[in-house]
């Protein structure tokens, strides 16, 4: 056990330093100058001169390597070069709103899966398990960006309850947390369904039988139980999957977290900053991804530690 | 296989209906030059927002554009770019991780320890991240879809590989003096190949929603080339008086997905769980 905690912590940190290389190399992969980029041609020698100082681009690229890698080991992300606020603390400002959003999108996903999964993996073979199945795929067949709108349309526009977009009360968060809890919801009952039918299928729920439990009982204490493990794991994974997720879904409700100031940033070719973020959301992830790998195997002894 | 194909797919009702759909958008992908009604590019600025009506049966777009026809030509778009990044993956995925995992040892740990990398990255950032610093346009939007697109196939076939790369036959082959290569191509790679394929119909849905996530975004297909995601993405500024504009592309894409997913499973059921 400890052995796989230390080979999934040093997992971890390969892939957080590996991010960030190529985060750094995405600089590189501008075609063409950057600095020109950013600041469009024409523009005068001087200032290009100044911000080829300021975002450090005029030394060896091995050299602004080891500085930036230097400056994110003691928590520095360097500056927005058009707002010129430390990118850190835009990005601390802003992860709260997408935390809010990803976890009431569980919420969403968590209150539709659970009660469309259970059915639809005891009663096998029934309309119970067909129309789980049926709104799961619908939930991954209209993705995000036409979610979004047509919920806008039909619960905004057409009868308006709830407001179009920004943030505020909890009626802001209606839409945004189910379009982007819809395909969640959906991943959620198709796992519920097919690991209460695998469990079902077990030699222990013949034998609880034959002890002489009821039907409830064996489904609330064994069959239930077991066939959570799949699912937590599955949620935890998930909600990294939701952190991503926001982008698209911040930018069709103008939601102030941390994926549309990653679109923002692009969009202004605040270079920097979208570097930042980028790491932010992925450094956010695999944290995310680690925890849950270790819960699972808290959850279930038997898995079988790391190839 | 093909006869069996049929009559199975015959009695699974759903699934025939989504190879019926998938047909018949790729056929309209094919042919999208012909049967445009319109020319989805002329523009015609007294009729821009108009909803439908009998000779435009999808309306305008903002720009006055027959949205029918624009909508037939991003079909074409769309999924010419999810087939042809499916085909690159999935020849790039197997040949990658399945000659890895039978030569094993440091070139398996490379392999696993680069998709890990990958992997950690989450849903379509990777592929954000490159276009947004690449620039857009269909060849960048290919290449940031690919990047992503391989891992799947090649940790797919990795498993198999793994499976049946000591089996007896193997063994023949080897002690009969095959090369190392005819052996992976000819006995390993054909007898572990099919869930790679079932993955690839799978993928084409994934795939056309990354792309048409990307173009929402602005960074993908830009206009005025159609996309369904441009196009989404336009019509979200005017959902107030154009509605028309969200809900039809929105219905096309939905089915081509569903109908992908569908067939994908029946796949799975039947050369997986047989």
């Amino acid at each position: 056990m400890k052995k796989y905690l230390l080979k999934r912590f040093l997992i971890s940190i390969f892939s957080l330093w590996a991010i960030f290389t190529f985060v750094s190399l995405l600089i590189r992969i501008i075609p063409g100058d950057p600095v020109i980029m950013m600041l469009g041609e024409g523009a005068p020698p001087a200032n290009v001169k100044k911000l080829r100082r300021e975002l450090g681009l005029d030394k060896p690229f091995y050299i602004q390597y080891l500085n930036d890698l230097n400056g994110l080991l003691h928590g520095n992300l360097k500056k927005s070069w058009i707002t010129g606020k430390d990118n850190l603390r835009t990005i601390l400002n802003r992860y709260p709103a997408t935390i809010t959003l990803a976890f009431f999108s569980m919420i969403f996903a968590i209150l539709i899966s659970f009660p469309l999964g259970i059915l639809g993996g005891l009663k096998k073979d029934t309309l119970w398990e067909k129309g789980a199945t049926f709104i799961s795929v619908m939930g991954i067949s209209i993705p995000h960006f036409a979610l979004g709108p047509l919920l806008i349309l039909f619960f905004s526009i057409l009868i308006p309850i709830f407001p179009v977009s920004g943030m505020g009360g909890f009626s802001h968060i209606v839409l945004p947390a189910i379009t982007l809890g819809s395909g969640l919801s959906a991943y959620l009952t198709k796992m519920i369904k097919k690991s209460i039918q695998n469990e079902l299928e077990k030699p222990y729920v013949l034998c609880a039988y034959a002890k002489g439990l009821s039907k409830f009982e064996v489904i609330k204490n064994h069959v239930f139980k077991n066939s959570m493990i799949p699912v937590i794991t599955l949620m935890g994974l998930q909600f990294g999957v939701l952190l991503s997720g926001a982008i698209i879904t911040e930018t069709i409700f103008s939601w102030p977290g941390i994926g549309r100031l990653l679109i923002r940033a692009i969009e202004s070719r605040d270079y920097p900053l979208a570097q930042a973020t980028i790491l932010a959301i992925s450094f956010t992830y695999i944290f995310v991804t680690a925890v849950v790998d270790v819960i699972y195997t808290i959850l279930d002894p038997r898995i079988k530690f790391y190839e | 296989m093909n006869k069996k194909f049929f009559q199975k797919l015959r009695k699974e009702k759903i699934a025939l209906f989504s190879f019926i759909i998938l047909s018949f958008y790729i056929l309209i992908a094919l042919f999208a030059n012909y049967i445009t009604p319109y020319n989805p590019y002329e523009m015609n600025l007294s009729q821009r927002l108009k909803g439908p009506s009998l000779s435009h049966p999808f309306g305008f777009d903002e720009l006055g554009r027959d949205e029918l026809s624009r909508i037939i030509m991003g079909t074409r778009i769309s999924i010419s770019i999810g087939l042809l990044v499916v085909v690159i993956t999935f020849i790039m995925g197997i040949t990658v991780g399945g000659i890895c995992a039978y030569l094993g040892g440091i070139f398996d740990e490379i392999l696993m320890r680069a998709t890990d990398v990958l992997l950690a990255m989450p849903g379509i950032l990777l592929a954000i991240a490159i276009v947004s610093f690449l620039g857009t346009g269909i060849f960048n939007l290919i290449f940031a879809l690919t990047v992503m697109g391989w891992i799947s196939y090649a940790r797919l076939i990795r498993g198999e590989v793994l499976k049946i790369k000591n089996q007896d036959y193997v063994l023949a082959a080897k002690i009969s003096g095959s090369k190392t290569f005819k052996i992976f191509f000819r006995h390993i790679l054909r007898n572990s190949i099919d869930p790679a394929i079932v993955q690839g119909v799978l993928n084409l849905g994934g795939v056309i929603i990354s792309e048409a996530s990307l173009s929402f975004l602005g960074l993908g297909i830009s206009p005025p080339t159609p996309s369904w995601g441009n196009m989404l993405s336009m019509a979200r500024v005017h959902l107030f008086d154009a509605p028309h504009l969200i809900i039809f592309p929105s219905i096309i894409l939905a089915t081509l997905i569903f109908s992908v997913h569908f067939l994908g499973e029946f796949l799975e059921e039947m050369f997986i769980h047989r």
